[in-house]
């Protein structure tokens, strides 16, 4: 059972084990700990940044979800859930902590916002394989970006999750996920083409 | 990409379908898509068993907390019950209507006696000839002498 890949196949395992979590069976409640639990602790560790709050929140996610599964209704899906309490928790957090996330003014994407390559060893697009530098830079752009920007591009890109989903998490239109994901995804870019127009001038 | 549509995303702005569309053709880009490849790709960190350990501990109470509300609730239900059955019947006994005896205040069985008095006594006063019984309203009778009793005389 891999419920957390949320395809229809799985749909009845997710509410058959829904059903038995709110029946107060524990057990079916430490199932639904493990598929979820690395998911949901990628997902806050890159909206907290600190490694011990992040674990913090998801256990308090998980805990919120344990006092409340009786309560869901089962109409959105279990990832659904799990990743809004998630991002709640995330958000009520980042209001407590003053951060101030770095703006760009998304100038040079008026004129072009094609022309954008990494062609050398560190980044091979066929296995997806990062070198550590590279990704340092990839994890420090996605942290320098605003909550909003950072939570679409980690739902979307890292999570696989649906445009519907997302608003649904968020509770925003599904045209404002794409144009936050279009904007995460420039900041992020605008990022690396620092980098690497840096490492040009130095080498 | 036109100004105008950058400036909407910026800050928000619902699109027009058209927009939409522009703007789906964007993320489907080259340029796009490799950000979203490399952001994809870094690696999943996993949690170790002491985070599982702890987390285990934390549900384990919240599992007891929910145990003993749920007793609470099964000895709260019946005393609630209880208390409001007995409300309900005091009331009932409270607002009860009263039987009236009529237009007098004694009991019935008291005016009786009471007239039966009343009339024992007069009879021990005047004799067992006279009635006991006075009606005031009753034709007064003639008390001079007729033709008939002297007569009879």
């Amino acid at each position: 059972m891999d419920l957390g890949q949320g395809s229809s196949d799985d749909r009845s395992l997710e509410l058959a084990l829904i059903e038995r979590c709110r029946k107060q069976d524990d057990e079916a409640f430490a199932r639904l700990v493990d598929v979820f639990q690395n998911r949901l602790f990628g997902f806050v560790r890159r909206m907290v940044q600190d490694r011990d709050e992040a674990m913090d929140i998801t256990q308090e996610t998980f805990i919120r979800a344990y006092q409340s599964i009786a309560r869901f209704d089962g109409r959105s899906s279990l990832r659904t859930w799990l990743f809004r309490i998630a991002h709640n928790l995330c958000i009520d957090r980042a209001r407590k902590v003053e951060r101030r996330p770095t703006e760009y003014t998304f100038e040079g994407m008026t004129e072009s916002e094609e022309g954008f390559d990494i062609a050398d060893h560190r980044w091979n697009p066929e296995t997806g394989i990062l070198d550590d530098e590279l990704r340092k830079v990839v994890e420090d752009g996605i942290g320098s970006m605003s909550e909003k920007l950072r939570s679409v591009l980690l739902l979307h890109d890292r999570e696989n999750l649906q445009y519907e989903e997302i608003a649904d998490i968020l509770k925003i239109p599904i045209g404002t996920v794409k144009s936050r994901l279009f904007l995460a995804r420039a900041h992020l870019q605008q990022v690396l083409r620092s980098y690497l127009n840096y490492e040009g001038s130095v080498q | 990409m036109e100004r105008e549509l950058l400036e909407k995303m910026l800050k928000d702005a619902q699109l027009s379908p058209e927009e939409e569309a522009q703007l789906d053709a964007l993320l489907a880009s080259k340029a796009q898509q490799t950000v979203s490849l490399m952001s994809a790709s870094a690696p999943q960190e996993e949690l170790d068993l002491d985070w599982r350990r702890d987390l285990n501990l934390q549900l384990a109470k919240e599992s007891e907390k929910r145990r003993r509300r749920n007793r609470f609730m099964w000895t709260l239900r019946p005393a609630v019950g209880l208390a409001l059955a007995s409300a309900m019947a005091m009331v009932i006994w409270v607002r009860q209507p009263t039987v009236e005896a009529g237009p007098y205040k004694a009991p019935l069985e008291q005016k009786v006696i009471a007239a039966h008095e009343e009339a024992t006594a007069l009879s021990d006063l005047q004799g067992a000839t006279v009635a006991s019984y006075h009606n005031p309203s009753a034709p007064k009778q003639r008390e001079e002498w007729t033709e008939v009793d002297l007569g009879a005389l």
